[in-house]
């Protein structure tokens, strides 16, 4: 048995969450590497360099160090833990880009760097950052949100004002857009987008 | 055969369906799937965007623990100390202090990912409260407190001196002895026989130290390893290999040991993974793969086999 297994292990996250604000620091630390390596992975794919996604990654955590007593149970600790790291890794593109507007709500964040602004974002980032960034801003808030956050479709509707049924129609579209644009030679007659 | 689930439903267990969960709906999407090019596209972007990224190493895992711990630290110490040490004041309530950017110490982390041995003193201590504590309460349960301090003093002793001084047979004897590490074979091995021997003497204390799940936790720091203890013609091609692994498996795989051999009459860089086959938690087969020695393009062999008893 381990230190995981064993004092730590079983406690659920939000077990976890609640032990921090008391005072218990080894719950954080257990939260950390519970979610480090799927934060960085995250902040990897929208950034699509590794030295911003390890900013963004500890920005999230210094974010969750201090935010630990604002978590209201709403959603799942992860959902709302991976909402910080989007608008981390978020806030990573702009400090590469400084004269990116800046929003103060950050609920707000995602809708509002706009797809041109993204595409103009100078230096290095994968193939799938890119696609990502060429995406309509709708679809790639969804995209983000669901496939690379976790985050439920109902909660993304909910955040994004939006009915459900868009929610899932912009997450489908966005993912045969990325398609088409990842694989140049993808054919469009098998990825009718509709829009 | 009749299709049993439309478009929308298809979308929402895509996920699932790659990562290989979605069950007794699988058959109906595949189904759906083949008549189905809207959805067949939906699938291929959801792949590529969902193409596993490489982990952190374990130079940037301890840049991002000390970045996080700058900014968290209380006067009790190390927010991300090897153990828990009652706090006296609710730790939430301190003011942070911003850490200098990890995007500015890019050159340090590149350098780091080679070099992690040779890291500063105090962040050895961070890599040990990360990942060497792991190996400080192997069956003892949770312990004292006083016990487990004392224990990770000793882990962060043996980290700073082992970053001066490497072990010279590439084995690494600095954890502690009683969970299992993965090993370097010292002198090459004449066949991937005898290297599928001698890692299967290995893998059984592996299986009954590591489950599943911290095998996932442990493999970008056990490939580390192993790639610190391979003579330093091989250590890059361990890692850029064992990550041409690790990429590709949603099963937990633990890197375990590597050696040099000749498959062929070619020289081969032989890596052996303990892994798990899903649903299974426990780490039941090994998985041995050759690459000659240079190149991560194709493979010479893949045997896997069930870890003996």
């Amino acid at each position: 048995m381990d230190r995981f297994d064993g004092e730590l292990g079983p406690a659920s996250d939000e077990d976890l969450l609640r032990r921090f604000t008391k005072g218990e620091e080894a719950a954080f630390s257990e939260l950390v590497r519970r979610h480090e390596d799927k934060i960085f992975a995250l902040a990897y794919r929208i950034t699509g360099d590794r030295a911003e996604a390890l900013d963004a990654t500890q920005e999230t955590f210094i974010s969750l160090f201090r935010r630990a007593g604002s978590f209201r149970g709403e959603s799942a600790f992860a959902t709302w833990l991976y909402r910080i790291g989007i608008n981390a890794a978020y806030d990573a593109l702009r400090r590469r880009r400084p004269t990116l507007e800046m929003h103060a709500d950050r609920d707000e964040e995602l809708r509002s760097s706009s797809a041109s602004a993204m595409e103009e974002v100078a230096g290095i980032r994968s193939d799938i950052a890119g696609a990502l960034a060429q995406l309509p801003l709708e679809y790639r808030e969804a995209v983000v949100m669901h496939d690379l956050g976790d985050i439920p479709y109902e909660e993304i509707a909910t955040l994004t004002k939006v009915s459900l049924g868009t929610v899932k129609s912009r997450i489908s579209r966005g993912r045969r857009r990325l398609a088409e644009l990842l694989e140049p030679s993808y054919r469009p007659e098998t990825s009718k987008d509709q829009r | 055969m009749t299709e049993t689930i439309d478009h929308d439903t298809c979308s929402q267990l895509l996920r699932p369906y790659l990562a290989g969960e979605a069950g007794d709906d699988a058959p109906a999407i595949a189904e759906h799937l083949d008549h189905c090019a809207q959805c067949r596209a939906e699938l291929d972007g959801l792949r590529m965007l969902l193409t596993p990224v490489e982990g952190l190493s374990s130079g940037e895992r301890e840049l991002l623990h000390a970045g996080i711990d700058r900014a968290t630290r209380s006067t009790s110490g190390s927010t991300l100390r090897a153990v828990p040490v009652p706090s006296t004041t609710p730790a939430a309530g301190r003011p942070p202090q911003r850490p200098p950017s990890l995007a500015r110490q890019r050159s340090r982390t590149r350098t780091s990912r080679r070099l992690a041995p040779a890291l500063s003193a105090a962040a050895a201590i961070v890599l040990i409260a990360s990942g060497i504590a792991l190996f400080q309460h192997q069956g003892t349960g949770s312990g004292s407190s006083a016990k487990q301090v004392t224990a990770a003093r000793g882990a962060a002793q043996r980290a700073q001196s082992s970053s001066k001084a490497p072990a010279a047979n590439g084995f690494d004897r600095n954890g502690p002895t009683s969970l299992p590490l993965p090993r370097f074979a010292p002198a090459a091995v004449p066949s991937p026989a005898v290297a599928e021997t001698q890692a299967a003497s290995m893998l059984p204390a592996f299986a009954d130290a590591y489950s599943g799940t911290q095998a996932h936790r442990l493999a970008a720091n056990f490939l580390q390893r192993l790639s610190n203890a391979a003579p330093e013609a091989l250590s890059a091609q361990v890692a850029t290999c064992g990550h041409s692994v690790l990429n590709l498996r949603t099963a937990a795989t633990l890197p375990a040991y590597g050696a040099l051999a000749r498959v062929g009459g070619q020289r081969a860089l032989v890596l052996v993974f303990a892994t798990s086959s899903p649903p299974a938690a426990r780490l039941t087969r090994l998985d041995l793969v050759a690459w000659p020695v240079g190149s991560c393009d194709h493979q010479l062999l893949h045997r896997s086999a069930a870890i003996g008893r």
